[in-house]
């Protein structure tokens, strides 16, 4: 309270020795006006670093601004009505002042944002959501890959076995030409669509698929029995193709189209 | 070993299955779907008669959707087994595109070419969603089977060819399987019957136990 009223009476007496200089100035036009310059300087500096004190310390910044500012105007009019180049320098010396005193505050402001931890929080929450949709997504396409793009090997063996007596005379000259193969005798799609089949690996490590289906024709039906096993070199191979053709009763007999014998 | 003969081939009568089949399946959906939705849409007091009122309107379009969408769906079916001669899972999958791009054609080609993916994407899906249930309920039977196979081979002894037997087939197990080959016979008959999917499933792990007892015929007539 003390240091506050002292820089208020200061400020008070700076303001009257100003007033005392305005006043001496057109007395004595020589030597008056040089004394008068060194004292505005002198004077202007004290007031603008008096302000930033009192801005800094007290919260009554604004107010006393204020004030300050309405008593330096008359001192800066009256030197302009005298002197207008001398004038329009020192306005131009204020007005950077003012601008630099206006940027710092946003400065301050500025510095205070606190951005760090609740960017990397948020970050760490949404990249969590994001791996688990992608893990997801992931986990569907090889669904959808491993069962119907690579096709499985059952429905491989059954294509290569239908192929294989669809081109043997012995079963087409007995049932008729085209010959189609499907899983169950049912109306059932589904049904129909699943091929019985039994994959194990044996002793030696050779990997065997055996299928059942029915085969169809004009004239007849049938069943097949087939296995095949994944040979050295990466192909398949007929362990044995058996066709037991069971209409018309006239052609019911059983067929072998291939059989493995090693060497 | 159900008699061939006895069942007709099914693809050009499964298209009018299908399409009936289709609208039942349109019509109570759609039924118990609008029905919900016009109670909820209704005053206090109304909220039955509303309901019922929905459903009159809207039931019978449903129906005719899905019944449109099954038929189209059947004969494409029928065509691509007709063109392939093979039934497996990709038949579903082309048709499936078929029918949603034939359905959008009207509205360009952009349009039916894009309907004709996502109903490729779909049946895909559906098709890959069967197969990983079939491998899954298919391999947990298979231990549970062997009682069942060793009373029914004390039941009917069925004296099976020894001549190279499979690896994993010993001749007790081929009698056995003869006769859960004749089981499979059944259950597939019942399936003809009720056309459940449990019971296709049920045959199906009967029928796997069919391969060992391919008993390999001395004569030949290569």
């Amino acid at each position: 309270m003390a240091s506050r009223v002292t820089r208020l009476l200061l400020h008070r007496r700076l303001t009257t020795a100003a007033e005392a200089s305005a006043r001496r100035a057109p007395q004595a036009p020589c030597a008056g006006a040089a004394v008068s310059k060194d004292v505005v300087k002198a004077e202007a500096s004290s007031l603008k670093n008096s302000r930033w004190h009192i801005t800094r310390s007290n919260t009554s910044g604004p107010l006393t601004t204020r004030y300050e500012c309405r008593k330096v105007f008359p001192c800066s009019v009256r030197p302009s009505a005298s002197y207008s180049t001398q004038a329009s320098d020192q306005k131009g010396k204020q007005e950077g002042k003012d601008l630099s005193n206006v940027e710092h505050p946003f400065d301050d402001i500025t510095y205070n944002i606190p951005e760090k931890p609740v960017t990397f929080t948020e970050g760490a929450s949404y990249s969590l959501v994001i791996l688990a949709g992608l893990g997801i997504a992931g986990l569907a396409g090889y669904a959808v890959f491993k069962e119907l793009i690579f096709e499985p090997k059952e429905y491989k063996i059954f294509g290569k076995a239908l192929a294989r007596i669809q081109s043997d005379s012995q079963v087409t000259s007995r049932i008729g030409h085209p010959i189609t193969g499907y899983g169950q005798e049912t109306r059932n799609r589904a049904a129909r669509q699943r091929i019985p089949n039994k994959i194990w690996t044996d002793e030696d490590g050779v990997e065997h698929v055996e299928v059942n289906f029915l085969i169809r024709g004009p004239h007849g039906a049938g069943k097949v029995y087939s296995e095949m096993f994944k040979d050295t070199d990466r192909t398949w191979k007929f362990t044995y193709l058996v066709v037991d053709i069971v209409s018309p009763p006239h052609a019911k007999t059983q067929l072998m189209l291939e059989s493995y014998l090693p060497a | 070993m159900g008699t061939p003969e006895t069942s007709r081939e099914p693809c050009p009568d499964r298209i009018l299955d299908d399409v009936g089949g289709a609208f039942g399946m349109g019509a109570v959906g759609g039924s118990a779907y609008h029905f919900i939705k016009g109670i909820y849409n209704s005053p206090n007091g109304m909220r039955l008669s509303g309901g019922a009122q929905t459903v009159r309107m809207n039931a019978p379009r449903v129906g005719g959707s899905f019944a449109v969408w099954g038929g189209l769906f059947s004969t494409f079916d029928c065509a691509m087994v007709y063109a392939r001669q093979k039934e497996d899972p990709w038949n579903s999958i082309v048709a499936g595109a078929a029918t949603g791009g034939f359905l959008s054609m009207r509205q360009g080609m952009g349009a039916a070419g894009r309907s004709a993916l996502m109903g490729g994407i779909l049946l895909a899906l559906i098709e890959g969603a069967g197969l990983m249930l079939n491998r899954v309920l298919a391999n947990p039977p298979l231990p549970a089977d062997d009682p069942n196979l060793t009373a029914a081979m004390g039941g009917n002894p069925f004296p099976g060819l020894p001549q190279a037997p499979p690896v994993v087939a010993p001749p007790e197990a081929t009698t056995s399987s003869g006769v859960g080959g004749l089981f499979g016979g059944l259950f597939g008959r019942k399936e003809e019957e009720k056309k459940p999917s449990a019971g296709g499933g049920k045959s199906e792990i009967l029928e796997s136990f069919d391969t060992p007892s391919s008993p390999i015929p001395s004569f030949e007539y290569k």
